[in-house]
């Protein structure tokens, strides 16, 4: 496993503006992205997830304002471009053929009076490839995802079923050959045994391709199987970074571990273990706690966690952690 | 503790015709039998298009079945597509009460709490007094968890978090002293992190009121939690319920290949001491272009590893008792050879 950095991002910040005021969604996010893994970002409904990789794609909407920042990408062929910095048009250059995006229920998202070779013509044409030659090339992308192009470029997308069009939009992203693949919430309209082989379909392109991926989802089982390395982030900002072992076996921040402990899984059954749920809500965004976000709800705050945001520690070698219990003050 | 059954479902079939002749048949529900005791806990798992949904509002009378019978405290209500017992199906139907999925849509978003809750209770108590029913809303969010009341009688929905309408919603529904809860995917919508509490604070009721809940989710683990060791829980797939029984049997013996392979392919927190964690779909078929689709009454024989010649000659679907207690819809049920998940002996 090499372990070059492919994308950091350092000191980013992002709101969103609304009536009631701004809403600080991405806080201070720093996070790198290694070449060739999968790193998995989880969090509850409303921390920022797929917030964090709108504003690293700049797809954001009207009212999202980047406040600070860098996303310092390095190419596989060792150019190293911020993109926060580049023109809009640049951008669009990149997104597609360096980073692919396969967005949350873009199953639905297939045009459904195209079919599926139209939609691979579609794809390419529009990222400026029109060489009949490379588009014939981009339909073998359908054998990665395990469908078979002479069955499925005929189709319409209602011939399909839910898991099978989640696939195909997959293999259009890896139709562009993109270095990166940033899935949001692939697995979670999905069925247990579409969602088993997506799992494998993941795990084989992360063996064959080498591609990065950075999976986004709520569900930390899924980041279990298949993640190199979980960043945990919770209202807004990234509590704990390591690597999956790291994360599942010992976690050090204190939501981590509740998080953890509070799934009701069904290896509960067998372990006879009881999920314990974690007190309180979530905090709004709108005026998040001060101090630590999680202080509320933490059974080791502290006068010091109410007052001071604490700062990333490295506990071991590439362990992070995001609590005063670890920190020095 | 009475054990009387609260709700039975016998046979009980939901047919939808479709199309300009009504010729083509989706069979949402098919043949399902259900009961369930005072103040017990019973869980149905089962994936999306199940007919889970439509059994649950089958129990609540939401759902008229088109064939079989629903009997309510041991009366029977309906019986093929009719109501047969009028008077009483009316006088009861508010206390089998159906919570949705989504608390969003379920709370109305011009009504603060106070009066969410108080245009139930004078509909269903119209002699209680104003000042017994502000008791009455303080004591029922007291409960749900919703306290101090006095900070949240004034609140609109839009004030409040997921979890917080889902217990106000569990709050309305209290409110009528219901027998039966049909809490169809409750948890589906709150944040995974308070989803324990939620199905702790049904766990409390059904303990206290002695109200019987009919916990549906996708979510075998939040299913079986919801049912406990000692529960019953029913497998669904494609309208029929496959397999059912005491959580512990169908969880360390389960009887029908469904079940099984439910259980192998669950993403869960496991460690592999190998090193590798993501593991092929286990106990399915596979579909690829060559692959014989295999053509049989049973709901799952397209995917059943065991599928053969006899599942392909069944004329009927009927269940086998395997043990005491535990029913599977399998032919086979008893000839499968002995099963644990392979990832057991990791944890």
């Amino acid at each position: 496993m090499s372990s070059d950095v492919m994308i950091s991002i350092r000191n980013l910040k992002m709101e969103y503006l609304v009536r009631e005021g701004t809403i600080k969604a991405v806080d201070n996010i720093d996070l790198d992205i290694y070449r060739h893994e999968i790193t998995g970002i989880v969090g509850e409904s409303g921390s920022g997830k797929t917030s964090l990789i709108e504003t690293i794609l700049r797809i954001l909407p009207r009212n999202a304002r980047i406040r600070s920042g860098k996303v310092i990408l390095r190419t596989n062929r060792g150019d190293e471009i911020d993109l926060m910095s580049l023109s809009e048009e640049t951008m669009r250059r990149i997104r597609g053929r360096v980073i692919g995006y396969v967005p949350q229920g873009s199953q639905t998202s297939l045009n459904p009076v195209q079919n599926i070779r139209q939609h691979f013509i579609e794809t390419l044409k529009d990222h400026g490839i029109h060489d009949e030659k490379t588009i014939e090339e981009s339909y073998e992308k359908l054998k990665i995802v395990g469908l078979e192009p002479s069955s499925v470029l005929s189709k319409f997308p209602h011939e399909l079923s839910g898991g099978m069009k989640q696939r195909v939009v997959i293999s259009l992203t890896m139709a562009l050959n993109p270095e990166i693949i940033v899935l949001d919430e692939p697995t979670s309209a999905l069925d247990i045994f579409s969602q088993r082989i997506l799992l494998n379909i993941l795990d084989n392109i992360r063996e064959k391709f080498r591609t990065t991926m950075i999976l986004i989802t709520h569900d930390l089982p899924v980041v279990a199987e298949l993640a190199d390395r979980v960043a945990v982030l919770y209202a807004g900002k990234i509590v704990e970074y390591g690597s999956f072992r790291d994360i599942f076996e010992k976690p050090l921040h204190p939501y981590t571990q509740m998080l953890i402990r509070s799934i009701p899984s069904i290896t509960n059954f067998y372990t006879k273990s009881i999920p314990k749920p974690i007190p309180g809500e979530p905090p709004s965004l709108l005026n998040p706690p001060p101090g630590c976000r999680f202080n509320p709800r933490c059974p080791f705050t502290r006068e010091i966690c109410v007052r001071e945001d604490p700062p990333m520690i490295e506990v071991e070698k590439g362990h992070y952690v995001k609590c005063w219990l670890y920190a020095r003050k | 503790m009475m054990k009387n059954k609260v709700l039975e479902l016998s046979s009980v079939s939901k047919h939808y015709y479709r199309g300009l002749f009504r010729k083509s048949i989706v069979r949402a529900v098919n043949e399902v039998n259900l009961s369930i005791n005072r103040g017990e806990i019973r869980s149905i798992v089962g994936e999306s298009g199940s007919g889970k949904t439509t059994v649950g509002k089958i129990s609540s009378g939401l759902i008229m079945p088109t064939s079989g019978s629903v009997k309510w405290l041991d009366q029977i209500v309906i019986k093929d597509g009719e109501i047969v017992n009028d008077k009483f199906f009316r006088q009861n139907r508010h206390r089998f009460v159906y919570i949705h999925q989504d608390p969003y849509s379920a709370l109305n978003p011009s009504m603060n709490v106070y009066t969410t809750l108080d245009v139930v209770i004078k509909k269903h108590y119209p002699h209680m007094s104003a000042s017994d029913r502000y008791d009455y809303i303080k004591r029922l969010l007291e409960k749900v968890g919703l306290s101090p009341p006095s900070y949240f009688l004034n609140k609109y929905p839009h004030h409040l978090s997921g979890g917080m309408k889902q217990r106000l919603v569990i709050a309305r529904t209290l409110a009528v002293e219901p027998y039966l809860i049909v809490a169809d995917e409750v948890v589906s919508m709150v944040d995974p992190s308070i989803r324990v509490a939620i199905i702790n604070l049904l766990k409390e009721i059904s303990e206290e009121y002695k109200t019987s809940i009919i916990f549906i989710s996708h979510d075998l683990g939040a299913a079986l939690y919801a049912a406990g060791d000692d529960g019953y829980v029913y497998v669904m797939l494609k309208g029929y319920i496959v397999e059912a029984g005491k959580v512990s049997k169908v969880m360390y013996d389960p009887k029908h290949p469904y079940t099984r392979a439910l259980i192998a392919n669950i993403p869960a927190v496991i460690r592999f001491d190998s090193g590798k964690r993501v593991r092929p779909p286990e106990l399915v078929r596979i579909y690829d272009s060559e692959s014989r689709i295999i053509r049989s009454i049973c709901p799952f024989a397209d995917l059943c590893p065991y599928a053969d010649e006899e599942c392909v000659s069944l004329k009927t679907l009927d269940y086998k008792e395997v043990s005491n207690d535990h029913l599977s819809l399998c032919v086979k049920s008893e000839k499968l050879p002995q099963w644990r998940p392979s990832w057991l002996k990791n944890i």
